[in-house]
């Protein structure tokens, strides 16, 4: 049944700025990242080395240049691969680390913190010091020294995030279901015999879920930069692939000449861990009841 | 009654030669967010002399804490006093702003909250906290500290000052910790104090003696604001009260009188709805919601007279 | 109390008789082993019969929230039997357990906390009803369920669409009882339900409490700091101190001639709203 609460509600987020603004960025990756081979301009692995260092069209052409040549908009980058083109593809790469990694740490680490939180005793003993010891290694190493082990490759990367980062879902969503279990509505549902699986899913959950909300969004953008972070070290997915940390770590030889080769990239993830977080600011703000009055 | 206001002359403070520290003259105050108005104290009118405590009853959203913030300058950011004038110690503090406030709050006026537990701070020892005051107000330090915060204790009636000062908050029972908040609100002997439901957390026992600490306060000369919904506690402790509900004084004057003769139907039916241990025939009686319904529509017809969009 | 020879006496609704609890006291726990077990119950004993009201007035420490809890068996007794209808409570297996506690149903103090705060409030009231299945089949999500337990106590079912936080305290308190009354039970545990509320919501709550038990034959057990409340309500009154019943017996009767010093100190204690110049000063004579 459709209340006019719920029409209402749509009407809400679409005034909400955050919402507004971080939805426009997440959609502007989304289109970028599933229309690539149609928006990008040319073929982001095509190497024109005479065509290479062109500065980005968009900050104007030298008046001698050759009206037939191809327009680069965002320049092109040390082998004459074109920026722009690189840069869409990244997003890819970018979102789809983000989503699937993200989701999959959630996952993980929701479902033992809350069965820590929700049954104590050796079952949150167990957890906790599984969590306790996993986090005492220090993470970029252990994802470093995982992805060194198990091989590069975009799983790779995404195995590397979610075995790093469960633990922080772990640790919160605990300590959540800890503080909802002692309060009296659980023992409420408790009392009417609901199953502890139940219990869980309709009583507990609707309570950490705007904490959900904004511990995915920010790991969204924990995961792009960690994605960029080992695409710096090489570590990433293949060399020809284009990625955004790939390009900063290119970008980076040659940041005299060509500054731009790493600050596009560096914006555009930057635009996108902020667009991440605006939206899930925005979203818990609105989605949680309590929140708003 | 032409504005449905009954107000009996209290003959205690017009005969006081002294002027009130306290003087709340037609208070108008509104709430303004997000493009709406609403009137939260509509024409408020009070007074509180030294020596004596002055009751403010009612019930929940009647406007009685807004009072109370108003008398400490502790309005919300989105709280506009339209009309009227508070005056604090002979001085008009209606439109102070904020660091003019900061030279009297706990100087010239200090407040006791209802929960003991979230007034004081949870991390650092009694002394630390009551030397803050101390310090802040009146210049003391070293030695002078230590012994004022022993002194302020044993007027309090606290039975070992040296070991509670060295305690923390949550090692102290509710009562105890009420009696620090209270000491430290005393600390300055401020002209005025105001107490927003001091004892409803409280044990009865503990209530009681934690009311005739206040009661002696008032003895030493401080006025007292005593915010309650607690009619019990305003006949045994209060010399005087006034009755509000929708940011309006429905009735005024002295306790005896009051207690004795109700004149203003709310008045009534908050009597009838107290509990009385002593009648076995008296049948709680919740205020009738027509007489709600007819005072709101009060409170509105007014708003309308002011010429308030709300 | 003597019975014809023959006849069939009905079973009292609860019977407690020398009931104790300890709970492990962790302030005092040794680092390596268990923590000592501190005493917050000794011999409690009543009876409650089908439709009475039995006060139980306790201050801070006294253990009356425990015995609330002890009495749904959330936290089971060591000492003492609890019967109900004749029947021992502590040899229930679970399907007896879920059927009393349908039976015997606790209401909460905290409305902020009893109340799941990102739940509507006619989803809160029929949960016990989804919970166990009884809704009708043509009210598949509770809403009629829910508007009638709410047109109960006195709330309008408009605001079964609402959030806990949207309405007042005695609102808040109004749905624990409807959400109580949902499975039709035969006596409810009240846990300071009137703490915290202003005096018209307390007497609004006594009123609801007071018809449910003329029209439903509800039975009460109120548990309160609030003698007067107590006394405006029950027939019955235990005063507990510190986990030991003090005194127990008729409400009129104790309140007119209390035989425990410590009864007649919380007595001298509460102020009566009417003017007494020297009752501040008054000492209760102990």
């Amino acid at each position: 049944m459709i209340e006019r609460a719920d029409i209402r509600l749509w009407q809400r987020l679409l005034r909400n700025p955050r919402v507004v603004v971080g939805g426009l960025v997440c959609l502007l990756m989304l289109v970028l990242a599933v229309g690539a081979p149609w928006i990008a301009p040319a073929d982001p692995q095509a190497q024109d080395l005479i065509a290479s260092f062109e500065s980005p069209a968009l900050f104007g052409t030298p008046a001698d240049a050759d009206p037939d040549a191809p327009r680069y908009w965002l320049g092109t980058d040390n082998l004459g691969r074109d920026v722009a083109s690189r840069m869409v593809y990244g997003t890819r790469i970018a979102l789809l680390v983000a989503v699937v990694a993200a989701t999959l740490t959630a996952l993980v680490g929701s479902l033992l913190g809350a069965l820590a939180g929700f049954y104590g005793g050796r079952v949150d003993a167990l957890i906790s010091r599984l969590v306790d010891v996993w986090m005492s290694f220090p993470p970029v190493l252990l994802a470093i020294v995982l992805v060194s082990v198990i091989g590069t490759g975009l799983w790779s990367v995404i195995a590397a995030i979610v075995i790093v980062d469960w633990t922080r879902f772990c640790r919160v969503v605990r300590a959540e279901t800890q503080a909802q279990k002692a309060l009296d509505y659980v023992t409420s549902a408790r009392m009417l015999g609901l199953s502890p699986l139940r219990i869980l899913a309709s009583e507990i959950f609707p309570n950490v879920a705007p904490l959900l909300i904004t511990l995915i969004t920010l790991e969204m953008g924990v995961a792009i930069v960690v994605e960029a972070i080992l695409s710096f070290v090489g570590l990433s997915l293949a060399s020809g692939t284009s990625t955004w940390g790939g390009m900063i770590g290119e970008g980076r030889l040659y940041v005299n000449q060509a500054p731009w080769l790493m600050v596009l990239p560096m914006l555009a993830m930057m635009a996108a861990v902020l667009g991440l977080n605006a939206l899930g600011d925005g979203l818990r703000r609105e989605l949680d009841p309590v929140v708003r009055r | 009654m032409t504005d449905g206001t009954v107000a009996t002359v209290d003959a205690i403070d017009a005969i006081a030669a002294v002027a009130p520290v306290l003087q709340i003259d037609d208070l108008h105050v509104e709430i303004r967010q997000s493009g709406r108005v609403t009137p939260i104290l509509r024409g408020v009118n009070l007074s509180v002399s030294a020596g004596r405590i002055h009751a403010l009853v009612g019930e929940s959203g009647g406007g009685k804490s807004m009072v109370a913030k108003a008398a400490t300058g502790l309005l919300p950011e989105s709280a506009v006093t339209t009309r009227g004038r508070i005056t604090l110690d002979g001085q008009d503090v209606t439109r102070w702003d904020e660091p003019r406030w900061r030279t009297l709050r706990g100087r010239t006026v200090s407040m006791v909250l209802q929960d003991p537990l979230t007034a004081l701070n949870p991390v650092r020892r009694i002394g630390a906290q009551m030397a803050d005051v101390l310090r802040l107000h009146q210049g003391l330090r070293g030695g002078a500290v230590e012994a004022e915060n022993l002194r302020l204790l044993e007027q309090v009636q606290v039975r070992d000052p040296t070991q509670v000062l060295r305690q923390y908050p949550h090692q102290l029972s509710g009562g105890m910790r009420q009696r620090v908040v209270i000491a430290m609100a005393w600390a300055c002997r401020p002209r005025l104090i105001i107490c927003d439901e001091p004892t409803t957390a409280l044990d009865v026992t503990v209530q009681k003696q934690v009311l005739r600490l206040i009661h002696k306060l008032a003895g030493e000369g401080q006025g007292v604001l005593m915010v309650t919904h607690d009619l019990g506690v305003v006949a045994k402790l209060c010399h005087s009260l006034s009755v509000i509900h929708g940011g309006r004084i429905l009735e005024s004057g002295s306790v005896p009188e009051v207690f004795a003769q109700p004149q203003h139907a709310y008045t009534r039916a908050l009597l009838a709805a107290t509990p009385r241990f002593d009648r076995p025939g008296h049948t709680l009686v919740p205020v009738d919601d027509g007489l709600i319904e007819q005072l709101d529509a009060e409170a509105r017809a007014y708003d309308r007279s002011q010429g308030v969009l709300a | 109390m003597t019975h014809p020879i023959g006849a069939i006496v009905p079973a009292p609704l609860l019977q407690v008789r020398g009931l104790g609890l300890s709970l492990p006291d962790m302030a005092k726990k040794p680092f390596f082993s268990a923590a000592p077990m501190k005493r917050i119950l000794r011999d409690v004993h009543f009876t409650l019969e089908a439709g009475g009201t039995l006060g139980v007035i306790g201050e801070s420490g006294s253990g009356k929230s425990t015995l609330a809890r002890a009495l749904t068996m959330l936290m089971p007794p060591q000492d003492g039997a609890l019967l109900f209808q004749g029947r021992d409570v502590r040899r229930f297996d679970a399907a007896d357990m879920v059927a009393y506690r349908t039976q015997v149903q606790l209401v909460f103090q905290d409305p902020m906390s009893a109340l799941n705060p990102r739940r509507r409030v006619r989803d809160i009231v029929s949960q016990p009803l989804r919970a166990l299945g009884r809704l009708a089949r043509e009210d598949r999500d509770g809403a009629r369920a829910a508007a009638q337990l709410l047109e109960r106590v006195g709330l309008a079912a408009q605001l079964g669409g609402r959030y806990p936080h949207e309405l007042s305290g005695g609102q808040r308190q109004r749905v624990g009882i409807a959400r109580a009354l949902a499975l039709q039970p035969l006596a409810l545990i009240a846990d300071e339900v009137t703490s915290g509320l202003d005096v018209s919501a307390q007497a609004r709550i006594v009123a609801l409490l007071e018809e449910l038990r003329r029209d439903n034959g509800l039975a009460l057990v109120f548990i309160s700091h609030d003698l007067s409340l107590v006394r405006s309500l029950c027939d019955q009154v235990l005063i507990l101190r510190q986990g030991v019943v003090v005194e127990h017996g008729d409400a009129a009767d104790i309140f007119a001639n209390p035989r425990h010093a410590y009864t007649r100190e919380l007595l001298d204690a509460i102020p009566l709203p009417e003017h007494d110049p020297g009752w501040l000063e008054r000492e209760s004579v102990v």
